[in-house]
């Protein structure tokens, strides 16, 4: 082919794609469009894949994570959502510091962080507990205006408890245990019991302990979860750690601190939670209760938990609620429009707190603002707002058999732009020695223990109520360490014999004093690497050389026969990591299943085209046009459409990507900020990806023209002398 | 005289749903060079099938066509394109120009395929055509501006302007009024007596019937008897 031909094909092209500018404007505009969103999709993707990464990166589980060669499972830090009965074997890193050694030296290699992730119940002792280490204080201190406080409040609480039996006994297939029960609750309603109990206040108030408090059923309780680290090296590597409330956990010393969003959600007050929830329901997302079932549903629901409240008011408390909200309610109430059927309104004056609250908390959209300012302005100050505030002493328990002990509640914290995302959000910290303690890594500081304990034992003698006063200021948590024993509430309710009882007031006040003396320990860096821990973050300078310093540093843990293996982050998210690639299938699939669409319409139209000129096709044939010319001509009028159309395709995303990028997208829900990395995702083109417009035009181009064109070639030359022009 | 074309026996059928229809029925037939000849005979006789065997469009289903020497039943179709491009020329009834090229574009084509001259002898070819069939004034017009005629010009220029051994036109009057179809008849037998340029075309038309030199009446796919210059006879034409 000659030159003069290609320009005469390219000629012919040309003019007959501006002779049918609809068809090619029609055309154009989906390959166009096809192209178009190729590159913002993928621009969104990648960008939306970085930032979901450095959500999980920055977080928790740095760029790579290196554990025990020999675990049975894979780490997975992100996986246990859903899933916190099995626990998975990882084996240990038995000597942190010479794993760190190593680590450290490759020069991509920011900072090696040692991590170990478990879960531990929280809990409370339950009201009547409570109410009697306060009955306890205050005989001790002779205090007899709170000691008829408290004797008042627990009669309270008995009357509820003989109510609550007394209506579950009927229904119960255990009448026996029921009845002793109620039998119980009404011998500490008689007069002789409290005659007694002047006369021998302990022997009374263990029979209190021993049968009243177990009727008590426990608070609902809390399970967290817990990564283990040197939290100041953790807060220098993970960038995206903030303090919220309270203060950072002091260099080198035990304790814990408790992620934000849990600290809201699971311990902080139900009904207070309940109205941070409807209050941001109805300010922040435009919701209204008078239509929303499930804000009806989670009202209902939660209002009724004011009998926590109940259980844990005295006497004075509890008169000092129903006044405040007698004042409250009747100007309110005159909109209510049900009052109790069998409310006398002249009564209403002298109706009981329970009336109140029920009044109270009936919330619609009309009282809710009101109620929500009072609640805050005088009810909080009433209640407990949180299970535990910072600074006090925690009470941890490892799941299923094994320790527990109490760790020093110093401060919340969040992960900056993923901190409702509910994923890197599960997390809370402790520090490595409290869970070397809690989940029985043997540490020096243990052993030291352990034998100072079994000296204990045998020789001192104490008064319990003393200690508990002086250690717990109120709680009734028992031990703060107790080693290889299931059973720590056990305790209160078997210690029937003294010698028992004795041995183990013994431990709470050496506890006690090796308590005060185990917050105030500050360990060295080196005693904190100096142990076991479960992995190691790796948090690198150059994420995006992530594969290569994997397997330099896999080859690192060869060379110096390190007892390790490795694994990315995305294997270290686990389920997350799992959920990203599959978010990035979907995405993937869609942007594919768009481009097959596009291709196929492009494909149709510029078969009917190609349809339309067979006498065209046939006349060039006739003349003397060869089949190469035909398909030439073909191929050069649809690249020339394509290159064009795809062309400003590419160029318009690439404009709007480079816009988004600097106005930046909002997360529209919870779940999208993690996959924005925070509250707003700003896309870029990855330079890697600078290539994929052009790539993806000419393949659309080939694509959508060579069967049209293959189909011209084989137009006979006799269409030309047959059809009508 | 030159033979230019020859067909031996040539049959063609074509499939109508369960039957076959046969289109030309053993026909053979010589021209030779120079001659002006019309394909002459009723509707479905079998002109166009009979201009496309010899137009190398098409295939007879047995019997030999051979032009210039060249059997054309065993060429391929890149040999088949060449020889209509060097050795034929085509008028078509319906003009059939690129309305995407101008007046010269269109004429110039042929050339442009053949790929043998350079710009310069492109040019003077061209434009000496195009003014020899009266359309200098109209060289950068779109077939679509000009009139039927002027059209059916372009496409004579066309066709002759690769120097082929013969022009085809089937019914190259049809689509035009009866003036200036006579015009362009004329245009044709005039460049067929200066230039020796063979034509051989089919019509309907009594008054270009008597123009020819030869009429080559054809019925029911067959040719009955040629008849030469000077005995042309309506007879044929009506009956
Ligand atoms: N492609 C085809 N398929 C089927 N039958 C065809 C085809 N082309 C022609 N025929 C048939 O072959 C016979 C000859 O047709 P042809 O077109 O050659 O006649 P014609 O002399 O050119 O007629 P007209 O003067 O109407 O153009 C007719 O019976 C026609 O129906
Ligand atoms: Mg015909």
């Amino acid at each position: 082919m000659s030159f003069s031909v290609l320009q005469l094909v390219f000629e012919l092209s040309w003019r007959s794609l501006w002779s049918h500018r609809i068809k090619s404007v029609v055309v154009g505009i989906i390959i166009l469009f096809g192209v178009f969103l190729l590159v913002v999709a993928d621009a969104l993707l990648e960008s939306a894949n970085t930032a979901m990464e450095s959500s999980i990166t920055s977080s928790i589980t740095g760029h790579l994570q290196v554990y025990d060669q020999a675990a049975e499972d894979t780490l997975s830090l992100m996986g246990i959502i859903g899933n916190r009965g099995a626990k998975p074997s990882l084996g240990r890193i038995a000597n942190f510091k010479a794993v760190r050694d190593v680590l450290a030296s490759h020069p991509n290699v920011s900072a090696v962080v040692p991590m170990g992730a478990d879960s531990a119940i929280v809990y409370q002792g339950n009201a009547v507990d409570k109410t009697l280490t306060a009955l306890r204080q205050s005989i001790k201190h002779n205090q007899s205006a709170e000691k008829q406080n408290q004797i008042q409040k627990l009669l309270m609480l008995v009357d509820k408890l003989e109510e609550q039996y007394g209506l579950t006994i009927d229904i119960s297939n255990n009448q026996e245990k029921f009845s002793s029960a109620i039998e119980d609750l009404q011998t500490v309603k008689t007069e002789s019991f409290w005659r007694d109990f002047e006369k021998n206040p302990e022997s009374s108030l263990q029979f209190l302990d021993t049968h009243i408090a177990p009727l008590v059923s426990e608070t609902n309780p809390i399970f967290l979860e817990f990564l283990a680290t040197d939290i100041t090296r953790f807060k220098a590597a993970f960038y995206r750690f903030k303090l919220v409330e309270g203060e950072m956990l002091p260099e080198g010393a035990r304790g814990i601190m408790i992620n934000h969003t849990q600290y809201e959600e699971y311990l902080k007050d139900r009904i207070a939670r309940m109205f941070d929830v409807i209050h941001d329901a109805l300010h922040k997302e435009n919701r209204a209760i008078k239509t929303d079932l499930e804000l009806q549903y989670y009202i209902r629901r939660r209002s009724k938990e004011y009998q926590l409240w109940l259980l844990s008011l005295d006497a004075r408390g509890a008169e000092k609620m129903r006044r405040e909200l007698a004042i409250f309610i009747p100007s309110s109430f005159s909109s209510s429009l049900q009052p109790e059927p069998h409310s006398n309104v002249g009564e209403a004056e002298d109706n009981n707190l329970e009336f109140y609250l029920q009044q109270f908390l009936d919330l619609n959209d009309e009282n809710f603002d009101r109620h929500y300012q009072f609640f805050y302005d005088r009810i909080a100050p009433m209640i407990q707002l949180y299970q535990v505030n910072v600074g006090d002493l925690v009470p941890l328990q490892k799941l299923g058999p094994g320790s527990s002990l109490k760790a020093k509640f110093y401060g919340t914290f969040q992960f900056e732009g993923v901190e409702d995302s509910g994923f890197s959000g599960i997390y809370n910290l402790i520090d490595l020695m409290s869970f070397r303690d809690l989940y029985g890594f043997m540490t020096e500081d243990k052993k030291r223990e352990m034998v100072q304990l079994k000296k204990e034992f045998s020789t001192v003698e104490f008064d319990r109520a003393g200690v508990e006063d002086a250690l717990f200021g109120g709680d009734s948590a028992s031990s703060i360490v107790d080693f290889g024993t299931d059973d720590e509430k056990g305790s209160d309710s078997d210690s029937d014999s003294d010698n028992d009882s004795d041995s183990e007031s013994s431990v709470l006040v050496n506890t006690r004093e090796r308590m005060q003396v185990l917050i105030d320990t500050r360990y060295t860096s080196e005693q904190l690497d100096q142990g076991p821990v479960l992995s190691a973050a790796l948090v690198l300078k150059d994420p995006a050389l992530l594969k290569q310093t994997e397997e330099e540093i896999n080859q690192l843990i060869k060379e110096k026969s390190l007892p390790l293996q490795i694994i990315d982050w995305q294997t270290a998210a686990g389920f997350v990591g799992q959920m990203i690639q599959v978010m990035q299938i979907v995405l993937m699939t869609f942007i594919v299943f768009v481009f097959c669409i596009s291709m196929v319409v492009v494909n149709n139209a510029m078969l009917m085209a190609t349809m339309q000129r067979y006498p065209e096709i046939g006349t060039l044939r006739a003349i003397g046009a060869g089949r190469g010319i035909i398909l030439g001509m073909f191929f050069v009028e649809s690249l020339m459409l394509t290159l064009i159309a795809g062309g400003l395709g590419a160029l318009l995303g690439l404009v709007l990507v480079q816009y988004l990028g600097m106005v930046g997208i909002p997360a529209p829900t919870y779940e999208f900020r993690f996959l924005f990395g925070g509250e707003v995702l700003f896309p870029h083109i990855d330079e890697d990806n600078i290539y994929l417009g052009p790539l993806v035009i000419i393949a659309v181009s080939i694509v959508a023209t060579l069967y049209p064109a293959l189909l011209a070639t084989r137009v006979p030359p006799v269409v030309a002398l047959t059809t009508q022009e | 005289m030159l033979e230019i074309i020859r067909l031996e026996n040539v049959t063609k059928q074509y499939p109508l749903g369960q039957v076959w229809v046969d289109a030309l029925r053993g026909v053979n037939l010589t021209l030779y060079s120079g001659e002006f000849a019309a394909l002459v005979g009723p509707s479905g006789s079998g002109k166009s099938t009979l201009l496309n065997m010899i137009g190398c469009v098409d295939l007879p289903s047995t019997g030999k066509v051979f032009v210039d020497g060249n059997e054309v039943s065993n060429q391929s179709d890149k040999q088949l394109t060449k020889l209509r491009l060097y050795k034929l020329g085509f008028i078509f009834q319906t003009f059939n120009l690129m309305n995407v090229l101008d007046v010269y574009q269109n004429v110039e084509m042929p050339l442009l395929l053949q790929g043998k001259l350079s710009k310069k002898q492109r040019q003077y070819r061209v434009n000496s055509l195009i003014e020899r069939v009266g359309l200098s004034a109209h060289m950068k017009h779109r077939p679509n501006e000009l009139s039927g005629g002027q059209r059916q010009r372009v496409s004579i220029a066309r066709a002759l302007v690769g120097k082929p051994r013969i022009v085809l036109a089937d019914e190259p009057t049809a689509n035009l009024d009866s003036v200036t179809g006579i015009e362009i008849i004329d245009l044709m037998k005039e460049i067929n007596q200066t230039d020796q340029t063979t034509f051989l075309f089919s019509t309907h038309d009594d008054r270009v019937v008597s123009r020819v030199d030869r009429v080559i009446p054809i019925e029911d796919g067959l040719i009955r008897q040629s008849i030469e210059k000077g005995l042309a006879d309506s007879r044929f034409v009506n009956a």
